[in-house]
């Protein structure tokens, strides 16, 4: 009996605080490196511009990771940023009166661009990788035709200095924002019947919905999740540069998925944690910061990130042996 | 008698293959209402530009499908692709041999990053769609490495005109039919091709029936390789240059042309026929909205669209097969 209880411990230690201990302790051994490469690595200011410019990752992963733990991926992020980008910088044209008005349109878009993934998931059973692309390549070709290919208008001053500047002299808007959602994602996570029946649907579906719960809902709510935080992102990025581009959101699907299965998130779902791909973001940020520091062209920073992936998947998921 | 037989055998294969025959009738209806609605598009010449640009997505969704039928998905076409463009640009110099080499040396590359991707996926028991998210950053880095920047002219202008139609017309088309029946012969003719089904619909009793499903799925991973570097050899011989980012829309794009023509993402079913169909009226939405002059940011809308559409015409049919 007692025995039973320990190795059910240790499976749970070995599953679920194995890839997180090691996603922190690469960023700990990266973060050292940096530190002796160029000394001014950990200074507080670096760190938090480091964080400022990577918090909209932060965002997008957290939808991200709640689609890969249900088991699927979500393609439409790409799409979805670029989108909200581009139309928030038009609605708010330097008017800080029209924040509003663009928050809750950027809003309503994430919530009907979650919905329509997570009803055809659920109701047409179509695998979510595909049904997420093809909602994507539509929001793409809804970019490209409310610009007409030219992206018009900038940021609202207040958007901006909210993101680029200290608030309350404390720090930047984007790093208060990502940990204000990271306390409340792993406190739901962790401690309501949401939480718990994500894990529940990805693990299981079938036994999930034999044990009473509502997976419908559930997909729902991770894919809406997964909309509205990466539609957030697309408009808060306008605040960090000042203006949209029609490839803002490029990089976001592959980095997400990097990021969160660095952090210790199953691809084949059932297993992650918040706590865990706040390391993957912070471990791709800081190596990439590195190596810019360090005067490395894109192509050398390309190879040593996909190595980094490869080494990361290869110490934290192995298949359990058949 | 004869008839009857005759009759039953046709009924049968058609219901065998009911999702690329669908899928056949709509590219059909699709190509006849294009023709209706645009008389330039039966004119030779369009169907000759439509070929051309069509040859670098079919390829690369005969590598993408051949992945999909192992139950995996290979997010590193595009970057196998865009290494070739670049790996062609620099090494084929005028002259007659100097595009052997250059050749070679494409589709070596892409057969090594394949044979990387596979041994990483079946000896290191990972998934592939991390695994090809990370090696095709690697494999984007190596083709920065060689061009940094788009726009390095091929030399050998002769090459590049042989393959890409300019010399000799017929040649896409050519290229076309050998790649789709070359798919078709590799995996329904031939053992490994029909392991690579087995192994996509069932690995554990592929493994009980004494298939050996790593080196299935190596040899599958080399050849999405190579064909993909083929792809980016003639996408290079189209520009008449290489460019590294040529292949960043192709993961997504041959996805949604293999998934169009009915292939199954859960593995273990698909046919090349309907890929070619896919990758068909993927072409003709851009072309005939080319045609009729309308903005090409609605080919987007469209495409997704029918990738919905098509999406919830099989889930339907998989509702009716159960039912």
């Amino acid at each position: 009996m007692n025995t039973n209880f320990n190795v059910r411990k240790n499976l749970a230690f070995r599953n679920n605080v194995m890839p997180i201990v090691m996603a922190y302790g690469a960023l700990i051994i990266l973060c050292t490196i940096a530190q002796i490469l160029k000394p001014g690595f950990l200074e507080l200011n670096h760190l938090q511009n480091l964080i400022k410019q990577n918090a909209f990752l932060g965002l997008v992963c957290l939808g991200q990771m709640l689609v890969i733990i249900t088991g699927g991926t979500d393609l439409s992020i790409t799409y979805n940023i670029t989108l909200c980008n581009v139309m928030s910088s038009q609605i708010m044209a330097q008017n800080n009166d029209n924040i509003l008005k663009c928050l809750v349109i950027v809003l309503v878009i994430g919530i009907i661009v979650g919905l329509a993934n997570g009803l055809g998931i659920y109701y047409l059973k179509i695998p979510a990788m595909i049904m997420t692309l093809g909602v994507g390549t539509v929001l793409q070709g809804l970019g490209y035709i409310y610009t007409q290919g030219a992206p018009k208008g900038s940021a609202a001053p207040a958007l901006s200095s909210f993101i680029n500047g200290k608030v309350f002299g404390l720090t930047y808007g984007s790093v208060i924002i990502w940990i204000a959602i990271a306390v409340i994602a792993v406190v739901v996570m962790r401690y309501t019947q949401f939480g718990r029946s994500v894990y529940a649907v990805g693990a299981n579906a079938e036994a999930a919905r034999y044990s009473g719960i509502d997976t419908c809902r559930t997909l729902c709510l991770v894919y809406v999740t997964s909309g509205v935080m990466a539609s957030v992102a697309g408009m808060l990025l306008v605040g960090y540069s000042g203006t949209a581009y029609l490839y803002t959101g490029n990089p976001y699907n592959m980095d997400s998925i990097a990021a969160c299965v660095v952090g210790g998130t199953l691809i084949t779902g059932g297993q992650g944690n918040y706590i865990g791909v706040i390391a993957g973001v912070l471990l791709m940020a800081a190596l990439n910061s590195i190596l810019i520091m360090i005067n490395m062209p894109e192509a050398i920073r390309k190879m040593v990130k996909g190595f980094v992936i490869l080494i990361m998947i290869l110490l934290v998921h192995r298949k359990k042996s058949q | 008698m004869n008839n009857v037989a005759f009759s039953t055998k046709v009924k049968r294969t058609l219901s065998q293959n009911s999702a690329t025959a669908w899928i056949w009738v709509i590219t059909v209806l699709m190509i006849i209402s294009s023709g209706i609605f645009e008389g330039d598009f039966f004119r030779i010449r369009n169907i000759l530009n439509l070929t051309v640009t069509a040859l670098p997505l079919l390829l690369c969704s005969c590598a993408q499908q051949l992945i999909i039928i192992t139950g995996g998905i290979d997010l590193s076409v595009g970057s196998v692709l865009s290494f070739a463009t670049v790996t062609v640009a620099a090494l084929a110099k005028a002259g007659s041999g100097g595009w052997v080499c250059a050749v070679i040396a494409a589709l070596g590359g892409g057969a090594v990053f394949g044979m990387i991707n596979g041994l990483i996926i079946t000896k290191g028991k990972q998934q592939p769609i991390i695994v090809t998210i990370a090696t095709s950053e690697i494999i984007a880095g190596c083709a920065l490495i060689i061009q940094p920047t788009a726009g390095h002219l091929i030399e050998n202008m002769e090459f590049c005109a042989a393959l890409s139609g300019g010399s000799n017309k017929w040649m896409p088309i050519l290229i076309i039919i050998a790649a789709v029946v070359g798919s078709w012969v590799l995996l329904s003719k031939t053992v490994w091709g029909r392991s690579v089904y087995a192994v996509g619909g069932n690995e554990i009793s592929a493994v009980s029936s004494g298939i050996n499903v790593d080196a299935v799925k190596i040899i599958a991973y080399i050849l999405a390789g190579v064909f993909s570097a083929f792809a980016g050899v003639v996408q290079g011989t189209i520009m008449y240059s290489g460019d590294p980012n040529s292949g960043n829309m192709f993961p997504m794009k041959s996805i949604t042309a293999v998934v169009i023509g009915g292939t199954m993402l859960s593995g273990g079913r698909g046919s090349i026929w309907g890929t070619l169909a896919g990758v068909i009226i993927l072409a003709i939405i851009n072309n005939i909205l080319n045609l009729m002059g309308i903005s090409t940011f609605y080919q987007y809308i469209v495409q997704g669209v029918i990738l919905l559409v098509a999406l919830m015409i099989s889930a339907m049919r998989n509702r009716q097969n159960i039912n």
